[in-house]
């Protein structure tokens, strides 16, 4: 039992980066119904910059890449979080743009390719080495009452930061006017637009939230004691994919949800796979999120929170 | 020398030549519905045709005579390698890939599916050479289940297409509820089962950090006369008795292979440009266009939709077949996502939703690659920017090409959607009409 309590928490741990990775995806997706396959690339972007900004960690046996600074990390942590938001602010007025009322399939194709040149782009700059980040977080844990269960001190600032993420996109999005006139461009963009809002404003915003949100979660990837800065960060967006799924592909909540139920499940599988279901093979539990994808496609195509496609013949 | 190079210039006339009087040709203009049917349009398609022929025969032959002559780059800028047959196996890749690419383009294009998992159908050909093949003695001493079951390579090329057709056919439950987006996610999904079975499937595949070594295709007919598509153990191809350059020192090249693979994207090809003709071929580019309207006109969707993925995974499993017998390993990292990502690159450039596109982008792609790759010395030595390890900061050639290929993507995808064949398209409308504007 204090075992599965354990996988839990590490689940839910996961669950919360993965939630801010499938909120990254939301976001664009209700605004410009693109599927965002750059974000993996924005996401390493987002920890090479607080790379940039804060320095190699003290640790010498690393060999050091291109800083500018050595800021503490809670202030790199917005400066990158700013940066890449004017990166995909940039990516939606000059790319994403071109391809309104273009097939979905342009559009797919032109996201992957931006993500390519970012993703290779950091790469030229920084190498393709582990950078560990010089980050305030250690091994310690944090005990959490109940026996034998302990989160560690990154874990639980993941999830505190997650949910304070979580929660105010939420009441920006609910209770604001930029938030009001994010939905109503969503539902109706020509109405929207009649009632004065720029749809154009709304859709480089949108890309701008969804792109500093998707720094932050590479950042936490980033971040924490035997975690670094490198190129396999960006392979933890395509885990965003079943999340967004499962939850509705069009739908905040059902983001949030579904990412925490993904890490859950990839957590849980991961700490049984070894006793129970050695068979499947090494490394099956990375293929549980896609598994459980396929499954909730084939009973329910919209996910549990999103709104079903209406199509007019 | 002088001889050849007279030889190489006339030949390249006559081609401008025939290619300007093929596209200046009206007669492709039909009058009736036989000459509609023809394979081959009047004059025009049948000039092109030898056009094709002529620099197909043309690229093995002048490698062997290159590579026999010893013919060496001036040093300095290029480093002085042997210009042997190393472009005649590139040439070979880039067939492989075309067959893989035209059954993605059939996919995308043709029936409008998005499919990023390309590189798992791939991989089900490459395993399938490896389970059909003849037996290679180290693969059963490494307790393999299946050292080969010692099938005649044209059989083995036949069942590797039906496995990737049954294996993509079961997409089509998917394809029928999801389309756009969700497709997309679905089938870069795949690439990452498959990833899992080549690590974790040891009986077939090896296993992780193990790979089995893939049998080559058997194309012996005869007795006694072994004839297979790999320079192994002598064996001789079937092609290089007629084409083989006598090797001295460099040169090694064997035509035979490229002829083997050319033939092969040949028929695929005539295949493919014949399907898009037929029913079937309508059916997909109708359910592309609307899938709603297909349907009320009496386009079955499932059926439709199923067979546009089998005869995508039959194209992509083929072309697996092809590079496993060219490469004697393969391990998961080959068919990753990148794979399919690339072959999506090609056909954006090639042309998305015609045939000669896909073989116009494999061929653009794999040797635009392998260009930078051989004047990677020289560059390095060069250009002081670009650098060779890996691990470092810096411009490397790889990086380069990535990101090359990333900018031609999107600039094809904002300015030129039809790709290299939308431009071909132009510049015939031009020559057609000339001298008018």
């Amino acid at each position: 039992m204090s075992n599965f309590l354990n996988y839990f928490v590490n689940g839910v741990a996961r669950g919360a980066i993965y939630a801010l990775i499938a909120l990254g995806f939301v976001i664009v997706y209700r605004a410009t119904h693109v599927l965002n396959f750059a974000q993996g690339a924005i996401m390493g972007l987002g920890g090479y910059l607080v790379y940039l900004f804060s320095g190699p960690s003290k640790d010498q046996t690393f060999a050091s890449s291109w800083h500018i600074a050595t800021l503490p990390y809670w202030v790199a942590v917005p400066i990158a979080m700013l940066i890449s938001g004017g990166v995909g602010m940039l990516i939606e007025r000059f790319i994403v743009r071109r391809f309104r009322g273009r097939p979905v399939f342009a559009a797919i194709m032109a996201t992957l390719g931006v993500g390519i040149i970012l993703e290779v782009g950091a790469q030229t700059v920084w190498g393709s080495g582990s950078l560990p980040l010089r980050n305030p977080f250690d091994g310690k844990a944090v005990q959490l009452g109940l026996a034998g269960l302990s989160i560690r001190r990154v874990d639980l600032f993941t999830l505190l930061v997650a949910l304070a993420v979580a929660g105010g996109f939420i009441t920006f999005f609910k209770k604001t006017k930029m938030g009001t006139a994010m939905r109503a461009t969503a539902a109706d963009q020509e109405a929207a637009m009649a009632q004065g809002i720029s749809a154009n404003l709304i859709f480089a915003m949108s890309w701008g939230i969804a792109a500093a949100i998707a720094a932050l979660a590479g950042i936490l990837l980033a971040s924490g004691p035997d975690r670094s800065v490198e190129p396999a960060i960006s392979l933890f967006a395509l885990v965003g994919f079943p999340a967004i799924v499962l939850g509705g592909i069009d739908s905040v909540e059902g983001a949030l949800a579904g990412g925490m139920l993904i890490g859950i499940v990839e957590q849980v599988a991961a700490g049984y796979e070894p006793r129970y279901a050695s068979f499947l093979g090494n490394g099956f539990f990375s293929l549980t999120p896609y598994l459980l994808m396929l499954i909730i496609l084939l009973v329910r195509p919209s996910g549990f929170f999103g709104t079903e496609e209406v199509r007019r013949v | 020398m002088s001889g050849a190079l007279l030889g190489l210039l006339l030949l390249a006339l006559t081609s401008a030549g025939l290619i300007w009087w093929s596209v200046r040709d009206r007669s492709a203009y039909v009058t009736n519905y036989a000459s509609d049917l023809r394979q081959f349009r009047p004059n025009g398609r049948k000039w092109m045709a030898l056009v094709g022929l002529l620099t197909m025969i043309s690229i093995p032959v002048g490698s062997s005579w290159i590579g026999y002559k010893g013919f060496h780059l001036p040093n300095g800028f290029l480093p002085g390698t042997p210009f042997n047959d190393r472009w005649l196996l590139v040439a070979c890749i880039a067939g492989v890939y075309a067959i893989a690419a035209m059954g993605l383009n059939m996919l995308i294009g043709n029936a409008g599916q998005i499919s990023l998992g390309h590189a798992a159908f791939v991989s089900v050909g490459a395993f399938a050479l490896g389970f059909f093949g003849r037996s290679i003695a180290t693969n059963s001493e490494r307790g393999l289940l299946h050292a080969g079951n010692g099938f005649h390579g044209l059989l083995v090329l036949a069942f590797s297409a039906i496995l990737g057709g049954l294996v993509a056919a079961a997409i089509g439950p998917f394809a029928l509820r999801l389309r756009g987006n969700y497709l997309a996610i679905v089938s870069f999904a795949l690439v990452f089962v498959a990833q899992h079975l080549v690590k974790n499937w040891n009986g077939m595949t090896g296993g992780e950090g193990n790979p089995r070594t893939l049998p080559a295709l058997d194309f012996t007919l005869l007795p006694g006369k072994t004839v297979t598509l790999r320079d192994s153990s002598g064996s001789t191809n079937f092609f290089d008795t007629f084409f083989s350059s006598n090797s001295s020192g460099n040169a090694t090249d064997k035509p035979g292979y490229f002829w083997t693979i050319w033939i092969v994207v040949a028929v695929m090809a005539l295949f493919a440009r014949n399907l898009l003709r037929s029913r079937h071929g309508r059916a997909m580019m109708a359910v592309r266009d609307r899938d709603l309207s297909a349907e009320v006109i009496g386009v079955r969707q499932m059926y439709t939709k199923t067979w546009a993925f089998a005869i995508s995974g039959a194209y992509g499993a083929v072309a697996g077949c092809l590079y496993g017998s060219l490469f004697d390993h393969v391990n998961e990292s080959t068919f990753n996502l990148a794979f399919s990502i690339a072959f999506v690159t090609m056909i954006v450039i090639g042309g998305v939703g015609t045939v000669p596109g896909s073989i116009v982008g494999a061929l653009f792609y794999v040797f635009t690659q392998e260009f930078l790759l051989y004047f990677q010395d020289g560059l390095q030595q060069n250009l002081p920017f670009i650098q060779s390890d890996p691990a470092k900061s810096g411009l490397t050639i790889d990086r380069f090409t990535l990101l090359l290929f990333g900018f031609l993507l999107i600039v094809f995808l904002i300015r030129y959607p039809e790709g290299l064949m939308g431009m071909w398209r132009k510049i015939k409308r031009y020559a057609m009409t000339w001298p008018l504007p």
